[in-house]
């Protein structure tokens, strides 16, 4: 039974070893015989059979989404999903690290978390007694776009729910003595993240990629939160938290009229402000590619992050890219998995993305490979974006790209609180009202021509970004091959620079070998 | 099984029909559809037809774990458990997952200490496709030496990026070891030890199949949109011919005995921050008293308004973070402290509250307030944990497998809220010697003395 509790260590991994996943590499070989497939007695092999075929695909039509808007501005969307007795309720703040202060990276961030630290009424440890003792679950935090304080209850408790939600998101105290405690629970955060490959290789590769644009950001730092002051929360708060900034989404066992008094009841009063607007800086518009080692002596792994700038979520060509993408590293059966892990066996697992961001968001590849396959690994890489990038998909590849996005789509809709993620997707891009009525469509729509020529235009191995953390030493010279390589400490020291030695015949960037 | 099973029985009578029990929440769990059914191979079928959205769910749970383990194979029915995904007699290498992705589909399967689970969610359109995989598996596994060395090697692997090179975790697997010492099959991690993977012989892997994979030793279970009776028949044609084997039961040992308690200091070159587990040894999971030890870790600290997150956390703060919780295992089971410390502090400091905290519950129990905060949270947990079609499908195989009856999970929730606050006295009394305590600490840095075992 006991799952909840271990929920805010997750990530020291307490739980960790209780579970093993299956899902682990394999090392090449070529389609082996089974040798000894059959567990009882000696019958001759039968012919294999056929996978069945699936039955007549079944219509699901999703719930409507009931809108409404208080005076000040601010939207309520309700959905009606009464399988349960559950309702959950996230208002979006439509400001977050894009409107951070270029002095105080993260600001949006600290921002959510000291709202839960007190209200103007009482302090966060009695909002946390009275929450917890419904049952229910209240957290705030912040991403690139928005800042987020949602609470999921049991339906019977609606109407509390939604005090506690609006007290905490609208009367935060912002009491100096919790802002100390926090800055020194970040500050120790902080140093323990700066251990772990993974977050350099991700905090070096957004900020090379997008330079002083916003998105340059994935946390905050060390020199932020000891600046930080009251009065900086204060202001922040007092311009994004209002009605015209806000909107509301509560799905699960609800009726919209109820919905709505209530959250005139507990937002009307909020001021109408106005729609924060970012000023997105413009990011670099790199020629060529630049390969960045971030040098992490011991590592017995590199983490390969490798990408380029590509596309706004609300961008009708999002679709057919995302179906290119899903050929090329969306999933275990795509080409990065079942080359890099399946056959080559370079790395647990090789996967790439196209990020959603309302400005221009980054196309991303990326792996972590044992030491000695870098250069492997970052060849493979290239062969694979080189050829997503020139040649259509194979029919039968595009067809299971398409089938995958868009059959698995009933599994992002089964519960409210997946159903609430899909509306504040739609309000946050900007995305038409029917648009997931139609997302299936779309997908199934989209022809070879369209994934490629989309994927020309978005995934440029040309002019990549290649971030890899890892024991330079080891490989950081010989990715020359690639491109101009400079090597860095992690705390952006220079320490190498490699010129670029690509083979300049025929100006195909990475050497091409046989693809499989 | 069949002692915890007793035991299952004695709560039954112990705690049905104390008291009136709050009615709306379980409302939600007593309303699930659930059909048992078995095949005569003695393949156990659970079925829970829900048809919110158009998927499936489809779980098989196989009776082993790396309890069932022998000393000097640890590790191996993880290790078996990848070679599931290496192909079958209809199944290419690499296809089971391709299979299921290529038709909207996700699947995966975990080992733990006491069972091991494969699962995959489909559009409901692809029901039999999912039966059709397991079934395969379950017949016909293709075992060869070039796959096997595959798998071996990246188990070896996984350890090293899983366990050796993160912080902390090593630490995970030292504190079972340390408190369940001579008991081998909670002692051991089920990752295993790095020797016995290079020592895992190719044979064995037949004879782990010949063992314990036979229809008789699992459960099927299915949740979602789906017709039982329609399902039933796909079942019986994919499953029914797959031929029964004698499997041995679980030759439990003796409970792990301990005298007085152990302390033990290591270093990690990975952490940052100094940190600590207390472990206490407790009775198996859905025993009575398990139910108001987990609550008592509740009231200890769940969620930021618990005690010990109040005191170390926020008023002290002396800890990043702490973590107070039972692991649920079949067998004998741990309740365990688990805290980071805040820079600057020691562990003892932190472990001094947590006990001081046990005394103070053991002498004056919790409030009221406390007890009926910790219900209502389980009350939620039970309704929002099985919201997913995967999420049920899960919990019903794990009941069928583990305590014979699926239905039993639509009671469970009367066992929490029958604890009544004298029950967690009791056991705070009862189970937090010193002579049945563990502690290990963990120091950020390099052993000083690192040559030494």
């Amino acid at each position: 039974m006991m799952t909840w509790h271990r929920f805010r260590l997750a990530g020291v991994g307490l739980s960790a070893l209780l579970l093993l996943a299956a899902c682990a590499g394999s090392k090449a070989g070529s389609s082996p015989e089974p040798q000894s497939a059959m567990s009882a007695k000696g019958e001759a092999q039968p012919e294999p059979q056929a996978p069945p075929a699936p039955s007549e695909a079944k219509d699901m039509s999703l719930p409507p989404v009931h809108v409404t808007e208080l005076n000040n501005g601010l939207q309520v969307n309700s959905i009606v999903a009464n399988q349960l007795p559950v309702v959950y309720a996230t208002l979006v703040i439509r400001s977050g690290g894009e409107s951070d202060p270029a002095k105080l990276p993260g600001l949006s961030g600290l921002v959510a978390q000291m709202l839960k630290e007190g209200t103007t009424k009482r302090s966060g440890a009695k909002v946390a007694e009275e929450i917890e003792f419904l049952g229910a679950d209240l957290w705030a935090s912040s991403d690139e776009e928005n800042t987020y304080v949602g609470v999921r209850a049991l339906t019977e408790q609606f109407d509390l729910a939604m005090g506690i939600l609006a007290e905490v998101a609208g009367t935060p105290a912002f009491s100096v003595k919790e802002l100390e405690k926090l800055k020194r629970r970040e500050l120790d955060r902080l140093a323990l993240s700066e251990r772990e490959p993974r977050y350099i290789a991700r905090r070096t590769f957004y900020r090379q990629l997008y330079g002083k644009h916003p998105y340059g950001t994935v946390d905050t730092d060390a020199r932020a939160v000891k600046r930080v002051r009251r009065t900086d929360l204060q202001r922040w708060h007092r311009e994004h938290f209002v009605g015209k900034n806000a909107f509301l989404v509560v799905a699960g066992d609800v009726d919209p009229e109820r919905v709505s008094e209530a959250a005139q009841k507990t937002f009307g009063s909020w001021n109408p402000g106005k729609r924060a607007v970012p000023t997105y800086v413009d990011p670099p518009r790199p020629s060529d590619r630049y390969i960045l080692v971030v040098d992490r002596p011991g590592s017995v792994q590199s983490v390969i992050y490798l990408g380029n700038l590509a596309i706004a979520r609300a961008n009708r060509e999002w679709i057919p890219l995302m179906v290119a993408n899903q050929v090329l590293g969306g999933s275990a059966a795509s080409r990065l998995f079942m080359d890099l892990r399946e056959k080559r066996s370079l790395t647990y697992g090789a996967y790439s993305a196209i990020s959603e961001r309302v400005d221009v968001g980054p196309f991303v590849a990326y792996a972590s490979v044992r030491t000695e396959v870098t250069n492997e690994a970052i060849g493979a890489f290239f062969e694979h974006l080189e050829r997503i990038n020139q040649e259509p998909a194979e029919p039968e590849e595009l067809l299971n790209a398409k089938r995958y996005l868009s059959d698995s789509f009933p599994l992002k809709v089964d519960t409210p609180g997946k159903l609430s993620e899909l509306v504040v997707e739609l309000r946050t891009f900007g995305l038409p009202d029917d648009y997931w009525d139609r997302y299936r469509q779309s997908i199934r729509k989209t022809s070879a021509s369209e994934a490629q020529y989309v994927a020309r235009n978005y995934i440029r191995p040309k002019d990549s970004l290649v971030v890899i953390v890892g024991q330079a030493a080891d490989f950081a010279q010989s990715l020359q091959q690639f491109g101009p390589v400079t090597v860095v400490s992690p705390d952006g020291e220079l320490k190498a620079r490699f010129e670029d030695k690509r083979p300049k015949a025929g100006n195909a960037g990475a050497q091409r070998g046989p693809i499989h | 099984m069949g002692t915890a099973l007793g035991v299952l029985v004695a709560a039954a009578t112990l705690f049905l029909g104390s008291k009136a029990i709050a009615e709306q929440n379980t409302a939600a769990l007593s309303n699930l559809q659930v059909t048992r059914a078995s095949l005569e191979n003695g393949l156990r079928v659970v079925m829970n037809q829900d048809d919110t959205v158009p998927t499936v769910a489809v779980s098989v749970y196989y009776d082993v774990g790396s309890r069932n383990e022998v000393e000097g194979g640890s590790g191996f029915a993880h290790l078996f458990e990848h070679m599931m995904f290496q192909g079958s007699a209809n199944v290419g290498k690499g296809e089971h997952f391709s299979l299921i992705i290529n038709r909207g589909g996700s699947a995966n399967g975990t080992t733990s200490n006491d069972r091991t689970n494969y699962y995959q969610t489909l559009p409901s359109n692809e029901l039999a496709l999912g039966l059709w995989l397991e079934a395969d598996r379950m017949r016909s596994l293709a075992i060869t030496q070039e796959n096997f060395e595959n798998q071996r090697m990246t188990v070896m692997e996984e350890r090293r990026q899983r366990i050796d090179n993160q912080p902390y975790i090593p630490s995970m697997l030292r504190i079972n070891e340390l408190a369940y010492g001579e008991y081998w099959p909670y002692a051991h991690s089920t990752i295993g030890d790095m020797q016995d993977l290079i020592d895992a012989p190719l044979g064995a892997v037949q004879e782990f199949f010949d063992t314990f994979y036979a229809p008789n030793n699992a459960v099927l279970s299915i949740s979602g949109d789906f017709d039982a009776e329609d399902a039933m028949q796909v079942v019986q044609k994919y499953f029914g011919d797959i031929p029964a084997r004698a499997t041995p039961t679980f030759a439990e040992p003796a409970p792990p005995a301990q005298a007085s308690e152990r302390t033990e200091t290591m270093y990690d070159a990975n952490a940052t921050l100094p940190a600590f587990h207390i472990a206490y040894h407790i009775p198996p999971n859905r025993s009575p008293d398990h139910y108001a030890l987990e609550i008592l870790a509740l009231v200890l600290g769940d969620g930021e308004s618990s005690r010990l997150y109040q005191s170390l956390v926020k008023k002290k703060e002396i800890c990043q973070d702490v973590a107070i919780g039972t692991d649920d295992r079949r067998g004998p089971d741990l309740f365990s402290a688990w805290a980071v410390m805040a820079s600057g502090h020691a562990p003892k400091e932190a472990q001094d509250t947590i006990l001081a905290e046990l005394a103070a519950i053991a002498d004056k129990g919790v409030t009221d307030r406390e007890l009926e905060k910790a219900k209502n949270r389980i009350r939620a947990a039970f309704v929002f944990g099985l919201q997913s079609n995967m999420a049920r499908s899960q919990r019903l195989a794990e009941f069928e497998l583990y305590w014979d009856d699926a239905n039993l999970l639509k009671l469970e929730l009367d066992y929490y809220l029958a604890v009544s606050a004298e029950d967690i006295k009791r056991v705070a009394g009862t189970y937090f010697e010193a002579s049945n305590r563990t502690v290990l600490n963990v120091l950020p840095g390099a052993d000083p003395a690192s040559e030494e075992k």
